[in-house]
């Protein structure tokens, strides 16, 4: 009530304004002519401001659980089209190599274990012991 | 008949007449933005309200503001439709009289209100209290219809 009061004092003002009026010129037939009518201030009671204040609390909280969702959302998607990019790729490769999918897939690991494996030697740092070193002459 | 005393009573009749009406005789000046209320001497009050200079005769003239008057209302605690308080609602009204209806106004209730604007002026009006019970009923008939789902209104978020 107090949160559609505040957003819309206009439309409240308004009615009263009609109300008012009507009630007017029912008891006094065009005595008084109302101009306007101006909500300056009102309080809700405590326990509504806490509710209030909760519920906003809680609008927050569902935001960030909206926007979290449409990440994971966007994610998936962007996993997905990966996915159906490699598909097509294996296709395109099955049909230029006529192996299957299967043979291109082994391949494929055999290609990554081969280049992990020169990207491991590469990068050892040989470390010498010169406790072990043979002595100067 | 000794007619030699008629001068002098006619030098004290005519100033002692005019005296007399002038007693029982008055004008009332309704400014701009009044209207007047005539009461006659017989106790009628005429429907018709008067404006600008007006002589009077064993009448007397009420003037009574016309201009938009601001009548505030603070502290009001109106229901919604679950019966729960809004607390310290201030609310201001303007409104203005119908100059035509005011001396109909007054025979039907016999209210007069003075009060002393905020320039110091006392001023002389009438349906103030009306206004307020009226103002404060359709302040909460208004309200009470409020957060209620079936008067097809905004939805209660509270």
């Amino acid at each position: 009530m107090t949160t559609e009061l505040a957003s819309n004092l206009n439309g409240y003002e308004q009615a009263i304004l009609a109300q008012a009026q009507q009630e007017l010129d029912r008891g006094y037939p065009g005595v008084f002519r109302l101009i306007r009518i101006n909500v300056n201030h009102f309080t809700p009671p405590s326990a509504i401001r806490d509710q209030v204040n909760a519920i906003a609390s809680l609008k927050v909280e569902a935001q960030r659980i909206d926007q979290a969702q449409t990440l994971i959302r966007k994610q998936s998607e962007l996993e997905s089209a990966r996915a159906v990019l490699e598909a097509n790729a294996l296709r395109a490769a099955m049909d230029a190599s006529h192996l299957s999918a299967e043979q291109l897939i082994a391949w494929k690991n055999a290609r990554a274990y081969e280049t992990q494996a020169r990207a491991i030697g590469e990068s050892a740092t040989r470390t010498v012991d010169v406790a072990h070193q043979p002595a100067s002459k | 008949m000794n007619t030699s005393a008629m001068p002098g009573l006619r030098r004290f009749t005519l100033p002692m007449a005019l005296a007399l009406v002038s007693a029982v005789s008055g004008c009332a000046r309704v400014p701009t933005g009044s209207v007047g209320i005539v009461k006659h001497w017989s106790g009628d009050i005429a429907v018709e309200p008067v404006t600008g200079f007006k002589t009077t005769v064993l009448d007397s003239v009420i003037q009574v503001d016309t201009t938009e008057t601001r009548v505030p209302l603070n502290g009001l605690r109106p229901t919604d439709a679950n019966g729960v308080l809004l607390d310290a609602l201030d609310v201001v009204v303007s409104f203005r009289l119908v100059p035509e209806k005011v001396p109909a106004f007054y025979i039907q209730t016999k209210e007069l209100d003075s009060y002393t604007d905020e320039s110091g002026r006392q001023v002389t009006t009438v349906g103030l209290h009306v206004m307020q019970n009226i103002i404060q009923h359709s302040i909460q008939e208004v309200t009470k219809k409020r957060g209620d789902h079936r008067a097809g209104l905004q939805p209660q978020r509270v």
